[in-house]
């Protein structure tokens, strides 16, 4: 890494509460959407200086980021006492070429029930690219990249942090990338509905929202009344309890694969890896 | 923990003054008692004490019914709840769920709670078994934690089982509600996983977050707590949520449903729908999703988008199932075509899968069905005819050979030589057969081939080792059904009770069999010149024992039979056999005094029956085994339905030319059971034990396989024989009230505290005269009726009642019995002190709710009572103990069609009036009385006089006790005395 002489060695302000990188070690990114963004960044011969703000996004120095349709802002402390405002514009497709998408993401049913599922589908690179609207800069110089820091590299630390934050968020909701290109989740999903249904459709209210916990025992009760404490019957069961229905016969690791590939923080395959051998043990202790 | 103690006063001594709002508990068990009764875990449990809210009445907490108290509760008054401080033992979530997994019934009574924290237990283990948890993190601290996954099957459980938990279990904080349950599942479910575990550790190579390998590293071991900052472990935590948030389905899900294909060279379709999870039969096709403009009338309570919904559902099956990506590439998918192995694919392994994850799954009828299967039919014919006259089974028995030949079949029909020239073109797992699909397994068709015309030989045990697949075929073809000619036809049908001709009793039996009875015999004997063993498993009060008496008699031939039985039923056969079959020489082997060594031989030698106790069959087994015996006979067959116990490995090492197993209870239901009784019948019919364990009982009560359970059903129905009271052909033959006494022994325990009391009156009797003499006799009358209840009645010593009393395990038999069935039982006692014994003793061993009735109840309480057990609900309680003067007369019990009379009155009518609170109108079905009397005492003797109406008979009745006092003192010491045979031990 190059430092300049006449800059006195800096080091950042600690920032509470800044958006820390999820993992703090190895690659950032744990789906392939997110990998494939910093590959294109690598791409562009960034590489060097794009590691620079990796330590950055792992310290927490970025306290905000926003995608915007065509823009993404973030805040970033530096080591100076005011921090640095980060912009990194990448032109919306125009409605045309999103109306082109839309038309081929809406003759299968495939990409949306990825999104919706929490992933993105690899054939959607290729959908958005022969519809003419590649999702990922293909030249550097489609990124407009602002820092109100005086370093004149591009990128510079706070950019680079933000990449990297970037990339952890378009894990965590894929519909971002879309939505950096111009695209609201919502007028997406609508605008897929009218051209399945071919005409204008009813709103809906809300998207439902998924629940929030998956395990636990209390779910399953949720909606049971209280127990009846009464005096007369306090010792007894209230009722005999019936024979106990039967279970399927499937591979005790079924959870692991029924759900997506967990998050950069959790160490995303490897931690199914090894949970996997410990549901073969679960399996095998009877 | 905490427990009760029966030794306790049941109230604190009075203060002065106003009460405290929380007391310490009167009857509480104290530590030491606690830790007594769970000697491994208890010294690693923490000491402690909590204060419960507990039903209170008349200033001191009601006892649990389970507790055994000398004096029962007659307070009235209004029960309120009260604090009550108990002593306690704390356990850890790890040291909880080893002692729940393993709680062992003989070191004390366990509350219901208890018993419903093992059954969570057993629950959680399941759970982990089978990978249906998840890891989470939770709290400050932060602790990695193992949740469980609760859907479909599982969450109705999980349902029924919070619902069926009693108020004890929340005793600490009544207010908690179900979050507290939920708290215990949870903590039991990571301890499960824990445990399962083992020593091995969960680690993260060194790439991973730290944070992460440290929450990951507590997942295993004891130490659930790992140190990181808060907002790593938030940050865990929002990593998780994210991830597991598809493992729990929404309010609707995506539905798969197998269709067959319409025409020849079509398709299988899976299509795909919209279902509502609370409403199975609410389900939208795909199709009409795609129509509609937005919401969804049908499916708009559960979803806004159901366009989303569907595509986002389709999106995780995927996951699961990545033949769908395919059909998802058109606009509005609605099904994944399907080749044959693909169809084959989705039945056997996506549909389980996806129905376990959560999603709906719909499969065409006829997969479950066994009919479906393909597999082998052997014809056979049968080596031999069974012997018309007793006369040995030369030929005959397992060990028989029969010559049969192969066929291949489908749902019972033999496929002709063209049908399975088709079938091996085909090549698909998947075949329609005469209109009917069937699976088809390509490589066992090509071994079946090689079968076909062939034919063989094998011995009958053989033969039927094939057809219950405990055997296999040399190429391990599946035996669909055999058929066979003559007795093996005969057999193998499954009605011979039903097609054989009645047998009549012999002259030499003294009695008239009901003609069922006759069948059963027919079927006994039938058995008996095939040289099988079998299970007579009549309802009781069908006349298991004259069935076998009536054999016995039938043929009497060469050789001793032997007859195996707890010991309160020694008394009853000898008795029953002298009544009915008085030429039978029968010989008692028990007591200190029994025969052994070469007189016992010799007794064996001189008699035709010999009637043993279980636990002298085990203890004499070495005498026992040098005999062939010519029949050998377990009564109450449950007693070795723990295969592997000393007495059931002691009895199935007799030798014998048949078995005979007998038992009230259904045997089908537990199938580790039935493998050890029929094991003993005929040994070897079902294969090892880990085989019969691997091929049915964990596919038949783990898994719901019908094929197996029907397989199962009609290769061991021939060797079972039962007939219900309420089948057609029985209830016809019943009489509507049958009255039986049932003779019980005593313990040496009883024997000897009614020695003392005899020898105690008739030392006290030549000094007193008049009045004193009459109280002398009256009361010592009362104390034998105590002894011959239970020692405990007697001593009044809240001391321990399991196993003390021959009429208490007598009960504790027929109960059993009755309460399998779901029937309901009166006991009748003249005791209201004793009627407190008794509901305490059944609530601890059937765990369910026991009524009493005595004079101090209220009028109130004794009509909701009464409500209550005649409530058509399979909730109330089954048993209500009644007192003889407060239940005896007025009430209306047509619930129940038992009568027990626990202890005698002598008064006949009084007896039939307390029977008649059954016998009524509005009762439906047939009723049993059972009187019970003990062996060689007051109580037999008695009851003989009253039979046979010799002598005092007609002074006696009507009056009750009062014309003991007129004996003489030679007379009363002969009424007293105990005869010899009183004991079996």
């Amino acid at each position: 890494m190059t430092e300049r002489r006449w800059y006195p060695p800096s080091r950042p302000r600690a920032v509470e509460n800044g958006l820390k990188a999820r993992s703090s070690r190895g690659a950032i990114g744990s789906s392939w959407w997110s990998r494939r963004f910093l590959e294109v960044l690598e791409s562009f011969a960034m590489g060097n200086r794009l590691t620079r703000g990796r330590a950055y996004a792992r310290k927490g120095q970025v306290v905000s980021l926003e995608v915007t349709p065509g823009e993404v802002r973030a805040v970033v402390q530096g080591s100076r006492v005011r921090p640095y405002r980060v912009g990194i514009g990448l032109a919306p497709f125009t409605e045309l070429v999103w109306a082109r998408a839309e038309i081929a993401l809406s003759e299968q049913a495939l990409p949306s029930a990825k999104l919706l599922a929490g992933e993105v589908p690899p054939e959607l690179e290729d959908l958005f690219g022969a519809a003419g609207a590649p999702l990922f800069p293909r030249a550097v110089k489609e990124l407009d990249q602002r820092c109100s820091c005086p370093d004149r590299e591009v990128p510079c630390k706070h950019l680079a942090a933000t990449f990297y934050l970037l990339a952890e968020a378009f894990d965590a909701d894929p519909f971002l990338i879309l939505r950096w290109r111009g695209r609201e989740r919502e007028s997406l999903l609508r605008r897929l509905r009218e051209l399945r249904a071919d005409g204008p459709v009813d709103e809906p209210d809300e998207l439902a929202e998924p629940a929030p916990a998956a395990a636990g025992a209390a779910l399953a009760l949720a909606d049971l009344p209280p127990p009846a404490h009464q005096p007369d019957r306090f010792w007894l069961p209230p009722a005999p309890l019936p024979a106990r229905p039967a279970t399927l016969h499937v591979e005790p690791d079924l959870l692991l694969r029924q759900l997506p590939t967990p998050g950069a923080v959790l160490g995303g395959e490897a931690l199914v890896a090894k949970l996997r051998t410990a549901y073969q043990r679960f399996g095998a202790a009877e | 923990m905490w427990g009760e103690d029966s030794s306790a006063p049941a109230t604190l001594p009075r203060k002065p003054g106003r009460r405290p709002r929380v007391q310490p508990h009167p009857f509480a068990a104290a530590h030491e008692d606690l830790m007594a009764a769970l000697p491994a875990a208890g010294a690693k449990a923490t000491t402690s004490t909590v204060t419960l809210a507990l039903p209170t009445r008349g200033g001191g907490p009601i006892a649990s019914p389970e507790l055994v108290r000398e004096e029962f509760d007659a307070v009235a008054g209004l029960v309120g709840s009260g604090q009550w401080q108990v002593p306690m033992l704390e356990f850890d979530a790890d040291l909880a769920f080893a002692v729940l997994s393993d709680l062992d019934a003989e070191a004390a009574v366990w509350g219901a709670s208890v018993a419903h924290l093992s059954h969570l237990s057993g629950f959680a283990a399941d759970l982990v078994a089978r990978g249906r948890l998840l890891p989470g993190v939770v709290g400050e601290g932060p602790r990695a934690v193992w949740r469980p996954v609760l859907i479909g099957a599982d969450a109705a459980w999980a349902r029924t089982l919070a619902m069926s938990a009693a108020s004890s279990l929340f005793a600490a904080e009544l207010g908690a509600g179900l979050d507290l349950w939920a708290e215990a599942l949870d903590c039991l479910v990571d301890a499960a996983a824990r445990a399962a575990l083992g020593s091995s550790r969960l680690m993260l190579g060194r790439g991973g977050d730290r944070a992460t390998r440290a929450w990951l590293a507590a997942l295993s071991g004891g130490e659930r707590t790992f140190s990181v900052d808060p907002s790593a472990a938030a940050a865990i935590a929002r990593a998780l949520a994210e991830w597991q948030r598809d493992a729990v389905a929404g309010p609707v899900r995506a539905c798969f449903r197998l269709v067959e294909p319409v025409g020849d060279g079509e398709d299988w379709q899976v299509g795909f729908a919209l279902q509502a999870a609370e409403e199975a039969s609410l389900v939208v096709d795909a199709d009409a999703v795609w129509r509609s403009r937005g919401k969804l009338p049908a499916l708009a309570r559960y979803v806004d988008a159901p366009q989303e919904t569907l595509l986002a559902e389709l999106g995780k099956a995927a996951r699961l199932y990545s033949e769908l990506d395919g059909a998802l590439r058109t606009a509005r998918p609605t099904c994944l075509p399907l080749d044959t192995k693909g169809a084959h694919r989705f039945l056997g392994v996506v549909a389980p899968m996806l129905a376990t994850a959560g999603f709906g799954v719909q499969l065409p009828g006829w997969w479950t069905k066994p009919s479906s299967r393909f597999g082998l039919r052997l014809t056979a014919s049968t080596p031999g005819q069974p012997a018309r006259v007793d006369g040995g089974n030369a030929g005959l028995g397992f060990d028989s050979v029969a010559e049969f030949r192969y066929d291949l079949a489908v749902g019972g029909e033999v496929l002709t030589a063209d049908e399975l020239a088709e079938l091996a073109d085909l090549k698909a797992p998947l075949v329609r057969l005469r209109g009917q699909w069937i699976e088809l397994d390509a490589r066992r068709l090509a071994a079946g081939l090689k079968f076909v015309g062939r034919t063989d030989q094998a011995t009958v045990g053989e033969l039927l080792g094939l057809g219950l697949g405990v055997a296999l075929t040399p190429e391990g073809l599946p035996v669909e059904a055999i058929d066979a000619d003559g007795w093996l036809g005969e057999l193998l049908s499954g009605q011979t009770e039903r097609r054989l001709a009645p047998v009549e009793a012999p002259a030499s039996f003294a009695g008239q069999l009901r003609p069922y009875q006759s069948r059963g015999l027919a079927w006994l004997d039938f058995l008996h010149r095939c040289g099988l063993g079998g299970v007579l498993a009549d309802d009781m009060g069908l006349g298991k024992t004259v069935q076998l008496l009536a054999l016995l008699a039938h043929n009497a031939g060469t050789g001793p039979s032997l007859l195996v039985c707890p010991m309160s039923l020694v008394g009853n056969w000898q008795r029953e056999a002298a009544r009915f079959t008085p030429q039978l020489r029968v010989h008692v082997h028990h007591g200190k005094e029994r025969a052994r060594g070469k007189r016992f031989t010799d007794a064996v030698g001189a008699s035709d029956l010999i009637v043993t106790t279980y636990a002298l069959a085990a203890r004499d087994a070495a005498d026992l085994r040098k005999i062939t015996w010519r029949r050998v006979v377990v009564d109450e067959a449950q007693a070795i339905k723990n295969a592997a116990t000393k007495q059931a490995t002691a009895i199935r090492s007799l030798p014998a030319g048949t078995r005979i197993a007998v038992t009230g209870t259904p045997v089908e239901n537990r199938l580790a059971d039935l493998w050890s009784i029929l094991e003993f019948a005929n040994p070897g019919q079902l294969g090892s034990a880990a085989t019969f364990k691997k091929r049915y009982a964990e596919p038949i009560e783990r898994l719901g396989d019908e094929d197996a359970a029907e397989r199962l059903r009609r290769f061991t129905a021939p060797f079972i024989l039962r007939r219900v009271k309420t089948d057609k052909s029985i209830i016809a033959d019943l009489p509507d009230k049958l009255e039986m006494e049932v003779v019980c022994n005593l313990t040496a325990e009883q024997a000897a505290l009614y020695q003392a009391v005899v020898e105690d009156m008739l030392r006290r009797i030549e000094q007193s005269d008049g009045i004193e003499r009459r109280g002398l006799v009256l009361a010592t009358m009362t104390k034998l009726k105590q002894v011959c209840n239970h020692p405990a009645h007697f001593l009044r010593d809240g001391s321990r009642l399991a196993g003390r009393s021959g009429k208490l395990d007598c009960l504790d038999e027929i109960l059993e019995e009755v309460l399998a069935v779901g029937e309901r039982a009166l006991l009748f006692t003249q005791y209201a002190e004793f009627g407190a014994m008794l509901r305490a003793h059944l609530a601890g061993r059937f765990g369910r709710e026991v009524l009493f009735l005595h004079g101090g109840v209220p009028k109130v309480n004794r009509d909701a009572m009464v409500a209550r057990f005649q409530a058509d609900d399979p909730a109330s309680p089954p048993l209500f103990v009644l007192s003889l003067k407060a239940g005896g007369t007025g009430l209306t019990l047509t619930a129940a069609n038992h009568v027990v009379h626990v202890d005698r009155w002598w008064n006949p009518a009084v007896e039939d009036q307390a029977t008649d609170r059954v016998f009524r109108i509005g009762q439906r079905k047939s009723v049993q009385v059972r009187k019970f009397v003990c062996a060689g005492t007051v109580e037999e003797k008695i009851a003989a006089m009253i039979h046979e109406k010799r002598g005092l008979a007609a002074r006696i009745v009507g009056t009750g006790e009062q014309w003991l006092t007129e004996l003489s003192t030679s007379q009363l010491a002969e009424l007293f005395r105990l005869e010899a045979g009183a004991v079996v031990e």
